[in-house]
């Protein structure tokens, strides 16, 4: 999905945009409601600013009550979008999907994405990725550095990290990332990070058994957690009959993917 | 964010949905002697079964209504609305298909999670989708579902009777990420990087997935944890100070922190730490800019830090025992 020469825009230049803004070197243009002065050219719209640069992504960090406008504006403009933001109304997600059409949308509340020592899209820290040949996707942001953390002390390399984002609606998910990783050359494992809330790893489960020929290892978070209540993510509850870890593990382990019981066991069931 | 039922019902009325005639009550409060039904509005559900619920008449009414104060603040005291059939209708958010859903089933009054799928027709709406018998109310339902930023729009039971549809309940949840363009309500909306649990171990760290984890491996090793608390990207002096302050309000025997940051200044952190640093043992696991600043401050100040995240959960159940 990623490489060297992807070209990135950046919508969103409020504090959070400009900081991360320095720490992607893709990036090669920004729009912003007040022009600013950056590392790059900022134009007032994506229109202006796709006619004298050539973007395949645009990463957005506008607020979370302006997403949609961004969100519809990129993908008008036929850009495949990675959606930091988070407390975007669901009723917006809805509507950003329902007109994405071939585009790509990650996220939302979602840290972004990396190919390693290629290109990163969005707040990974990337002085902790080593490049290997681990492709993984979660649904967090802190706690897959963690695993990424891991992984490279133990000298486990990572291909693409794919933060897909916390939020109950969600664009580019489990199976989009599965899809990806069985056809990407540089992948040969994967690790999959779930966590409680709707029934996106139990889809994903049941999908890895019949197309999925890479071995690949989950980790599942909030085996803990009370019903009824969201920890942190929008999209992490656990309703009366949906959502608890229990019943992604079994999902998992009954379709042939072991689950690690803490992240440290990652490594060794890889 | 739920919705009582009467906040829920007087938005139905507002939108054409009947409902029974009703008042809500406080302590205090005046209110006719007759054969009423009297429901505590509260959120917990499961009111009927938890004797929240009661039928009552000009005979029992004071007594039942006293009794019913002990329990909540406010009570919903209502007609009794006579209905030949009892239906289940909601609009919901199906996270596979990323859509609303319309669920419409025969059999009302219980609970819908423990209704047989072949009694239930599930309705994704594309570009708004017409169901023959519930046409209009399924329309009220849908506008309702949009004008509020619903994460669930339910009835149930939704009675029909000679006059047509009546709402026997009400539940309604607003996605809390759109209160801020819900002005009745966002004042009273809830923190969702705090939850409070029942054990003694505080936990605070930064990204829900990563303080999910912490608490699952605490508890693994047999700690009872007190709480979830992220503190988001970026904490600072001031946010730790202020999570420090309510783990403590919570009288925690211990504390385990957790922060995985990459631009989390972590000597900022350690000097938000040592004002607390006899109050209740503290572990603190930190990796982020100025690890090594932050590692001299709280040895200086003989606050534990640890490497890792496994390490940190062992000890600090270890120092609660």
């Amino acid at each position: 999905m990623l490489n060297k020469n992807t070209k990135i825009l950046i919508q969103g230049l409020g504090k959070q945009g400009i900081f991360h803004s320095k720490l992607m070197e893709n990036i090669v243009v920004g729009v912003n409601p007040n022009l600013k002065e950056m590392g790059f050219p900022v134009y007032k719209t994506i229109k202006e600013a796709l006619s004298k640069h050539k973007v395949d992504w645009s990463v957005i960090f506008v607020p979370a009550k302006n997403v949609k406008d961004a969100a519809m504006e990129a993908l008008s403009n036929n850009l495949n979008i990675v959606i930091i933001t988070e407390g975007v109304p669901v009723h917006d997600t809805m509507e950003i999907l329902k007109n994405k059409d071939k585009n790509i949308v990650i996220g939302p509340n979602c840290p972004g994405l990396i190919s390693v020592d290629e290109c990163k899209i969005g707040i990974m820290p990337e002085h902790i990725f080593k490049k290997g040949n681990i492709g993984i996707v979660s649904r967090s942001g802190t706690l897959t550095y963690e695993i990424v953390n891991e992984l490279s002390k133990n000298g486990l390399g990572q291909s693409t990290v794919i933060g897909i984002g916390g939020d109950s609606v969600i664009g580019f998910d489990f199976i989009d990332a599965l899809k990806f990783f069985e056809e990407d050359k540089e992948t040969k494992k994967i690790i999959l990070i779930g966590e409680i809330g709707g029934n996106l790893e139990e889809e994903a489960a049941k999908f890895i058994k019949n197309n999925i020929s890479k071995k690949v290892v989950a980790y599942i978070a909030g085996r803990s957690a009370p019903e009824g209540k969201k920890m942190g993510h929008a999209g992490a509850i656990i309703s009366k009959n949906s959502g608890r870890a229990e019943d992604k593990i079994k999902a998992f382990e009954s379709n042939g993917v072991k689950v690690a019981r803490l992240p440290s066991e990652i490594v060794k069931l890889l | 964010m739920k919705l009582k039922e009467y906040e829920g019902k007087k938005i139905f009325k507002e939108y054409g949905i009947k409902i029974p005639k009703g008042k809500v009550i406080k302590v205090g409060d005046v209110y006719e002697k007759g054969d009423f039904i009297i429901k505590a509005q509260e959120l917990q559900g499961e009111r009927k079964k938890r004797g929240l619920i009661k039928d009552v008449n000009k005979d029992t009414i004071d007594e039942e209504i006293s009794s019913l104060f002990s329990k909540c603040n406010e009570i919903l005291v209502e007609e009794k609305v006579k209905v030949d059939k009892e239906y289940y209708i909601s609009i919901t958010i199906d996270r596979l298909k990323k859509r609303p859903v319309l669920i419409f089933s025969k059999r009302g009054g219980v609970d819908i999670e423990d209704v047989d799928s072949k009694d239930i027709t599930k309705i994704v709406i594309d570009n708004g989708f017409f169901i023959d018998k519930v046409n209009d109310i399924a329309q009220k339902l849908y506008k309702i579902f949009n004008d509020y930023d619903c994460e669930l729009v339910e009835i149930n039971p939704l009675g029909l009777n000679k006059d047509g549809f009546v709402a026997l309940d009400s539940k309604i949840i607003i996605d809390d990420n759109a209160l801020f363009r819900h002005e009745e309500f966002y004042s009273k909306r809830e923190d969702l990087n705090y939850v409070e649990l029942d054990g003694n171990i505080g936990v605070i760290g930064n990204g829900a997935g990563l303080v999910m984890s912490t608490i699952d491996i605490i508890e693994y090793f047999n700690g009872k944890v007190a709480n979830f608390l992220d503190l988001g990207g970026g904490a600072d002096k001031e946010k730790m100070i202020k999570a420090l302050e309510i783990l403590l309000k919570k009288k925690v025997k211990g504390i385990f922190i957790n922060i995985f940051g990459g631009i989390t200044r972590c000597d900022e952190i350690a000097n938000g730490l040592v004002e607390f640093k006899n109050k209740v043992p503290i572990i603190v696991r930190m990796i982020g800019t100025n690890e090594e600043e932050a590692r001299e401050i709280l040895r200086k100040n003989n606050i534990e830090m640890v490497d890792s995240m496994e390490e940190g959960c062992r000890k600090i159940v270890e120092n609660v025992k």
